[in-house]
Formats: structure tokens, C-alpha cells, sequence
């Protein structure tokens, strides 16, 4: 009966992280937006959801899509130092990073609307996570 | 028939029989991240596009050996210096920082 228990816990969990992923991206996207209006921001910033990078997975990842991707809607290729810029602001904010990673995210990835290439760096590096 | 319900039988015993111990340690990680508070996005969007100049300008304006003839000003260029370092990313910070030393060393920003 306690596995039973368990099994559901983890059901509901799977749910509750599942609506806590959602809640994150929306925020950010909400912040986004407003900077954007306001003139805060030049560019307009979307989060959303990729498939990730199958080597960078680690023990909170999920089983299918576990990328936070940045998209800069710039209008042109991002320089590779822009890309690298937006990347190390998000990767500076050490809650931001910790909540990602165990929301099952193990990749950040940056990139413009226009052009083929961007940047993606593996979260577990910026965290100290399960250990001790 | 009866090979497939003994194939149901060990799926439901695999999975439900899962060792908790792991689980356990994930959940509690997991609690103690999400009790960490709300994330400041507005934050992290306007540090994407500022950040980067006005730590620039501070480092500059800041720097210990523009005021090398008075050591008390000299320590406190040295330690806005250091916390500018740590927080080149967030421009909320660099803010206050930028504060500061207008205050305490009488830069023109």
C-alpha cells in the first residue's frame, strides 16, 4: 500500500512540476514583454520549451524536452557576443539556475530569429546540485 | 492470456516497488529550491541589455588607481571594485553600487 502511495505522490508531482515549468516560462515572458513595451529592453525576449541536448542531462532532467530556449527577436543575426551576454545574465542568477534544474530543464540555449546558429550552455555546470 | 497478465504483473511490481530512498532525496531538493522565493525576471531582462555598459562605465569611473594620493577612497574603490565584479550581471545591483560611489567617492556619472 505505501508504494501504491508513492506511485501517486509521483504522479502528482509530475504535475504540479509540469504547471511550475509553465508558470516560470510565463513569468519570464510576462517581464519580457513589459520591459519591451516600456522601452526598458531594445529587443523583445520569448522562453519557451526545446528538445535540449541529450549529453547534457542529468538527475532532475526530464525525459523529453528539457531545453529553456531563449529566443531574441532582433530582426538580424545576434553577434556571438550578444548571445554570450544574454546567456551569462541568466546563468549569473543562481535561484533562476537552481529552479530550472530541478524543474527538469539540463539546457539553455540563446539564439535570434534570423540565422541558423545560437548558443546553449549545460546548466549542471552552474549548479552544485544532489551532492552532500 | 496468462503471459501477458504475468508481463502486467512484474511492470506493476517494478514500478511500484521502486526504491523511495532516491525519490526522497530529488523531493526534498526540489522543496528547498522552490522555497527559495520569487525570481525577479524584470531584473534578469533589463541586465541582459544594460548590464554590460554600466559595469563598463563603474569599473572605469571606479577604478582604485584614479584615486591612489587619499587610501581611505583607495579602500573603498577597492571594495566597490570587488563587488562590481561579483555582480556584473545584474543591473539592479550595479545600480546601487553606482549609488554608492557617487556618494562615497565623489565620481561625476
Amino acid at each position: 500500500m505505501p508504494s501504491l502511495v508513492n506511485f501517486w505522490t509521483r504522479i502528482i508531482d509530475w504535475f504540479r512540476d509540469r504547471q511550475d515549468r509553465v508558470q516560470l516560462i510565463a513569468g519570464f515572458n510576462r517581464a519580457a514583454r513589459e520591459a519591451f513595451i516600456n522601452g526598458e529592453a531594445p529587443t523583445h525576449l520569448e522562453a519557451c520549451v526545446s528538445r535540449g541536448y541529450r549529453p547534457y542531462k542529468h538527475q532532475f532532467s526530464n525525459f523529453f524536452n528539457s531545453g529553456f530556449r531563449i529566443k531574441v527577436f532582433s530582426g538580424k543575426q545576434l553577434s556571438k557576443q550578444d548571445t554570450v551576454n544574454i546567456g551569462n545574465v541568466i546563468l549569473a542568477n543562481d535561484t533562476l539556475v537552481r529552479r530550472l534544474v530541478v524543474l527538469g530543464f539540463d539546457t539553455l540555449e540563446v539564439h535570434s530569429d534570423v540565422g541558423t546558429y545560437g548558443c546553449r550552455w549545460q546548466l549542471r555546470d552552474y549548479i552544485m546540485i544532489g551532492e552532500g | 492470456m496468462v503471459i501477458s497478465i504475468i508481463e502486467f504483473a512484474v511492470i506493476v511490481i517494478l514500478l511500484l516497488g521502486r526504491s523511495t530512498k532516491h525519490d526522497n532525496k530529488r523531493s526534498r531538493i526540489k522543496q528547498q529550491v522552490k522555497s527559495e522565493g520569487d525570481i525577479d525576471f524584470g531584473n534578469i531582462v533589463n541586465s541582459a541589455f544594460g548590464a554590460e555598459a554600466l559595469y563598463k562605465e563603474l569599473i572605469r569611473k571606479c577604478h582604485p588607481d584614479r584615486f591612489a594620493p587619499d587610501s581611505e577612497k583607495m579602500a573603498i574603490a577597492n571594495d566597490i571594485t570587488e563587488r562590481l565584479g561579483k555582480n556584473k550581471n545584474d543591473i539592479k545591483k550595479l545600480n546601487e553600487l553606482k549609488v554608492e560611489a557617487i556618494d562615497k567617492l565623489n565620481i561625476n556619472l
